[in-house]
């Protein structure tokens, strides 16, 4: 019988995963147990016997079918107004199809800003907006007044042909 | 595997470089294609899992953590894709035991190549646990560690269930009088 964890170092010795105390003290037990020094050799020529076994080559068609199947466009970035400030000002020495399709954008970009730039100073300085002060355009902004008026009392009242009701009493 | 190769590869194809997806199939292809024929045992079925598990790193490559081996990353999602579609098959009967690949190459002598059908046999009766281990271990040359990684179970496990499945193939084997 051999013990547990002699079993476990003749795995580990041929996996090479082994400290050196720890093969020396496999090594001596072997020498003295010849059913683990079988079970060791039978392990060792499994193991050699799989690492002969050739590794098959996959068709040279996965890659083509698998780039054929994936979208290009799923991780493209959008640059950040940060980076995108940098690039303008350190462009790419080496420009490429995509930097001259950014260059386009680029292009796009800064005409729409300059003509909103323009709406904003014409707007703002030049546009003849009315006189802030105009007789008679004031405005006042205070308390609402509380509308009172006199109550009615009873002296107010006056029933019509009061004469009447004594004839009939 | 270089990591930081790896690393530069993932983060060009965040940027929106396509291409360079292309390039980390073409690194691992092999690897992937030769994970899912251990575990399929179906050259046809391998190559549709290759090209599925491919196809969905790149669908979740935002969500691919950096700090992790790519390999390791891919390797799960083909592992995973091959089990699914191996018990998907076993649902409806429909699991092929005999491995279509195993042409003879140039190099292999008879007895090699019936020598090999036999080891392919033999991993193939092992549940999928243990074919799994057996497979990164052997077939991939991967550490414990990298094992327990990619298949997210602690080395301990990873180390129990490749000496139990190497006991079972070994038996196997003896049995098969291939041993």
């Amino acid at each position: 019988m051999i013990p547990q964890n002699m079993i476990e170092l003749i795995h580990q010795e041929i996996d090479g995963a082994n400290t050196p105390d720890e093969s020396r003290q496999l090594q001596e037990y072997l020498s003295q147990d010849p059913t683990a020094r079988q079970m060791y050799g039978e392990l060792l020529t499994l193991a050699g016997m799989m690492a002969r076994v050739p590794q098959a080559e996959a068709s040279a068609n996965v890659q083509k079918i698998v780039m054929n199947s994936i979208d290009p466009k799923r991780y493209h970035r959008r640059k950040n107004i940060g980076e995108y400030l940098y690039h303008k000002v350190n462009p790419d020495p080496h420009p490429s199809t995509q930097s001259k399709e950014d260059s386009m954008k680029s292009k796009v970009i800064f005409t729409g800003l300059g003509m909103a730039m323009a709406v904003v100073i014409y707007f703002a300085f030049v546009y003849p907006w009315p006189s802030p002060v105009e007789s008679g355009t004031e405005g006042t902004i205070g308390a609402a007044k509380k509308y009172r008026s006199e109550q009615i009392g009873d002296k107010d009242v006056q029933l019509g042909d009061q004469s009447g009701s004594s004839t009939v009493a | 595997m270089s990591t930081d190769e790896d690393r530069e590869l993932v983060s060009a194809c965040l940027e929106g470089e396509w291409s360079a997806f292309g390039k980390i199939v073409d690194k691992y292809q092999k690897p992937i294609f030769n994970i899912a024929l251990r575990i399929t045992n179906s050259w046809d079925d391998a190559q549709d899992i290759a090209q599925t598990a491919f196809i969905k790193a790149y669908e979740n490559l935002g969500e691919y953590d950096a700090n992790r081996k790519l390999f390791s990353w891919l390797y799960r999602i083909a592992v995973n894709e091959a089990l699914n579609f191996r018990n998907s098959r076993k649902d409806f009967g429909e699991l092929n035991e005999t491995l279509h690949s195993s042409e003879k190459s140039p190099d292999e002598t008879t007895y090699e190549l019936q020598r090999n059908q036999s080891i392919e046999q033999a991993i193939l009766q092992l549940s999928d646990d243990y074919r799994v281990a057996v497979v990164l271990r052997h077939f991939q040359n991967l550490s414990y560690q990298e094992i327990g990684d990619v298949l997210h179970i602690p080395e301990k496990t990873v180390k129990s269930r490749l000496f139990t499945a190497r006991q079972l193939l070994k038996a196997l084997l003896v049995k098969a009088d291939v041993l």
